[in-house]
C-alpha cells in the first residue's frame, strides 16, 4: 500500500476542493511547468538545478531539456497542447533522447561504473511519447493522467555488450533498450496547499517486457514534493521519489529524497 | 579474492546518495547476530553412515568463475558472466567433489544471487546436484547494487553443504576494515563466521564454524577475524562441543618458507595487493596449538609445497597455502589432503577456481 500513500496524502490534503470542482470555469495558465497538459506561457524560460529547463515556444507548445545533462545523455522534450475546454486540456508530449554517450560514461572501473568498463554501449535513440490529459479541480489544483510509451531503436548488440542497466530510478527509464517497447501511465496531482507552499505528488508506472535475466518486470514510483514559489520568478523544492521494481535478485523499494531549485525568467 | 575498486570519482555522488536516503538505501547491512539462511537439495541422496568417519572438505569457488580472467586479479577485465559460463564451471567442480565424497563441504565464496554470476543461485545448484542434502548459507557481500566497475547486485558469501541435517545456524559479523572511507565500507564485503551444528546421529554435539578471512587489510583486520574465528571455537569447545573450524582464512602456516613476492601478484594497486605475510608468521601459531589441522604442520613444514592451496595465474601452480581445516576431534592419521592435481586428489583443481579445495577425515566422538 506503500505506492498510494503519497497521492493518498496530497489527496486529503486537496479535499477541501472537492465540493466546488464541478463549477469551476477554465482556469488561468498556470506559470510554472509542470506535469500537465498547459504549457508554460509563451517566452517563459525555467531552469533547475536537477529537473528540465522548460521554454514557452508559444502558446501552445513547450519546450524541456537540461542544459548541463543534454552533454551527457542529449535529449529534448516538447509538450503540444491539442485541446482546451473549460477546465480540461489535452497534450500530446514527446521526447527524443541519444542515450549512448551516458551508457558509454558509466561504463568504467571504479565509482560510477554502472556498466562494466568493456561494455560497448550500442548507438541508440530513445523515443518517448505520451498522451497527457489535465482537469482543473479546483482553482489551483490540477489532476492529470498520461498514457506513453518509449522505444528505443539501436544497432545490436549482446548481454555481454551491453548488460542490463538495472540501477534504481535509471533501470525503467532505459529498459527500451533492451526491449520491444515499455508502456506507462501515470497520475499527477498538483496544486496549491497554502499561500505559497504548493504540492506535487505523481504515480507512475512502468511494464517492461522480456528484460534479459528478469523476463516482464515493472516499475512503480512515487513521488511527493512541497514546493515554495516566491512569485513566478524562484522555487524551492523538497520531496521524495520512491521507486518499487522488480529485478532479476528480487522486489526491491528504494527511495531518494531531493531537494531542487528552479528560476523563471 | 573479491575486490571493490577504488572508489574515486563519484564519490562525492554516492555519497550524497546515502547521506539523503538514510542508513541502508541499497541494503548492504547485517545484525552482529543473525539466522543464517537454510537451503535443501532436491532429489534422492542416499543416508551418510554415521559408524564411518566424517568426511570434510573446504573449497573456496570463486563465485563459479573458474579461471576466467576477471579485473580484481589485474589479469584481465571480466567483471560479469553468462549463466552457460558459470554452469559450465560449476559443472567442472562436480567430479571434484563426487570422487571425494564429503559428508560436510565449506565454500567460500559462493554467489546466490549476484549480476556477476548471472543471478544464479551457487548453493542451490551445489545441493541438486551433489549428494549433499543440507545447506546454510551466510553472506558476506550484500548490495542491491555495487556502483562500481558494473558489478551491480551482489550476493556471495560462505556457505555449509552437508549430508547431516544443519541447526542453529548463525551469521556472526565481523570486524570491519577501518582504513577505509565510509563510502567504500559501505560497498565492501562484510566477513563472517558461519556456525551450525551438524546432526550426525550417536554422536556428541558438532559444530561446523565456517570462515573466510579479510584479505587486504592493512589494520590488523585480518588478525582480529581470524582470532575472532578461534574464539568461537573455542567457546564451543569449552562447552563441551565437537567443532571443525573451516575456511580460507588468508594467511599462512607457522614455518612457511616463501612468505612475500608471489609472482602470480600482479596487481599494482597497493590496495589490492596481497602477497607479503611476512609480519602474520604467528597469526595462527594458537589455532595449530590448540586444534587439530587437516594436515600436521610438521608435515607442511617439511613439504610446503604439497599442500598449497591457492594461486591467482591460472599458468602457474599453486604456491600458498591459506585453506584449512581445524578440529578438536581426532583427524584420521593421513588423511588430510589438499587436492592440488592427479598425484594429490585425483584431479586437476587449478583450472577450476584459484583454490584448491582441502579435505580430512575425522572420527566424531
Amino acid at each position: 500500500m506503500r505506492h498510494g500513500l503519497s497521492l493518498a496524502l496530497a489527496l486529503a490534503l486537496g479535499s477541501h476542493v472537492t465540493a466546488a470542482h464541478a463549477q469551476v470555469e477554465q482556469q488561468p495558465r498556470p506559470i510554472w511547468s509542470g506535469n500537465h497538459a498547459r504549457p508554460v506561457p509563451e517566452h517563459r524560460l525555467e531552469l533547475g538545478l536537477l529537473q528540465n529547463g522548460h521554454y514557452g515556444l508559444s502558446k501552445r507548445l513547450e519546450l524541456a531539456l537540461h542544459p548541463l545533462w543534454f552533454f551527457a545523455l542529449p535529449h529534448v522534450e516538447l509538450k503540444a497542447l491539442a485541446a482546451e475546454q473549460g477546465p480540461l486540456a489535452l497534450a500530446v508530449r514527446g521526447r527524443l533522447a541519444y542515450p549512448t554517450i551516458f551508457l558509454g560514461l558509466v561504463s568504467r572501473e571504479g565509482a560510477g561504473g554502472l556498466l562494466p568498463k568493456s561494455s560497448s554501449p550500442p548507438q541508440a535513440l530513445q523515443i518517448e511519447g505520451e498522451l497527457l490529459g489535465s482537469y482543473d479541480l479546483a482553482p489551483a489544483q490540477t489532476l492529470s493522467a498520461a498514457l506513453g510509451v518509449a522505444v528505443a531503436p539501436h544497432a545490436s548488440f549482446t548481454s555481454a555488450e551491453m548488460p542490463l542497466l538495472d540501477f534504481p530510478f535509471l533501470y525503467p527509464r532505459f529498459a527500451a533498450l533492451y526491449t520491444v517497447l515499455v508502456p506507462r501511465a501515470a497520475l499527477y496531482l498538483e496544486g496549491r496547499l497554502w499561500r505559497r507552499l504548493y504540492y506535487d505528488a505523481s504515480a507512475l508506472g512502468f511494464l517492461m517486457p522480456k528484460l534479459p535475466d528478469v523476463g516482464t518486470a515493472w516499475a512503480l514510483e512515487q513521488s511527493l514534493a512541497l514546493e515554495y514559489r516566491a512569485g513566478d520568478r524562484v522555487a524551492l523544492s523538497l520531496g521524495t521519489r520512491l521507486s518499487e521494481a522488480k529485478y532479476a535478485y528480487a522486489t526491491r523499494l528504494h527511495y531518494l529524497p531531493y531537494a531542487d531549485v528552479r528560476f523563471g525568467f | 579474492m573479491a575486490r571493490l575498486a577504488p572508489l574515486l570519482g563519484c564519490r562525492a555522488l554516492l555519497a550524497a546518495w546515502l547521506l539523503l536516503t538514510g542508513c541502508d538505501p541499497f541494503h548492504t547491512g547485517f545484525e552482529d547476530e543473525e539466522g543464517a539462511v537454510y537451503y535443501e537439495g532436491h532429489g534422492d541422496k542416499p543416508a551418510p553412515d554415521p559408524s564411518q568417519p566424517l568426511r570434510v572438505m573446504n573449497y573456496n569457488v570463486k563465485f563459479g568463475g573458474g579461471r576466467i580472467d576477471f579485473f580484481f586479479d589485474c589479469f584481465g577485465d571480466r567483471v560479469l558472466m553468462s549463466r552457460e559460463e558459470v554452469i559450465e564451471n560449476l559443472t567442472r567442480l562436480l567430479p571434484v567433489i563426487e570422487k571425494y565424497d564429503p559428508d560436510v563441504l565449506v565454500l567460500q565464496e559462493v554467489d546466490v544471487n549476484s549480476k556477476r554470476g548471472a543471478y544464479l543461485d551457487q548453493m542451490q545448484w551445489l545441493l541438486d546436484h551433489t549428494q549433499l542434502r543440507y545447506g546454510v548459507y551466510a553472506s558476506q557481500w550484500k548490495a542491491d547494487y555495487i556502483p562500481s566497475d558494473g558489478l551491480g547486485a551482489m550476493d556471495d558469501g560462505n556457505g555449509i553443504l552437508s549430508k547431516y541435517p544443519l541447526s542453529g545456524a548463525e551469521r556472526i559479523a565481523l570486524k570491519l576494515r577501518s582504513e577505509q572511507s565510509g563510502i567504500e565500507r559501505y560497498f565492501y564485503l562484510k566477513r563472517n563466521v558461519l556456525r551450525a551444528k551438524l546432526e550426525v546421529p550417536g554422536k556428541q554435539p558438532t559444530y561446523v564454524v565456517a570462515t573466510h578471512s579479510d584479505a587486504y587489510s592493512k589494520d590488523g583486520t585480518k588478525r582480529q577475524h581470524i582470532d575472532r574465528f578461534k574464539q568461537e571455537l573455542d567457546a564451543l569447545s569449552a562447552d563441551g562441543n565437537t567443532v571443525l573450524g573451516v575456511g580460507d582464512l588468508n594467511t599462512l602456516p607457522p614455518g612457511t618458507k616463501k612468505q612475500f613476492g608471489f609472482p602470480d601478484s600482479v596487481c599494482k594497486d597497493e590496495e589490492f595487493i596481497a602477497d607479503d605475510y611476512r609480519a602474520e608468521a604467528d597469526w595462527l601459531d594458537s589455532l595449530y596449538d590448540d586444534y587439530t589441522p587437516e594436515v600436521p604442520l610438521d608435515a607442511y613444514q617439511a613439504d610446503n609445497e604439497s599442500y598449497f592451496s591457492h594461486s591467482v595465474d591460472k599458468n602457474g601452480f599453486w604456491n600458498r597455502k591459506l585453506d584449512y581445516i581445524f578440529t578438536n576431534a581426532t583427524v584420521v592419521p593421513g588423511s588430510g589432503l589438499v587436492h592440488q592435481d592427479k598425484a594429490h586428489g585425483g584431479i586437476e583443481t587449478m583450472p577450476l577456481s584459484d583454490h584448491a579445495p582441502v579435505s580430512v577425515e575425522i572420527e566424531l566422538p
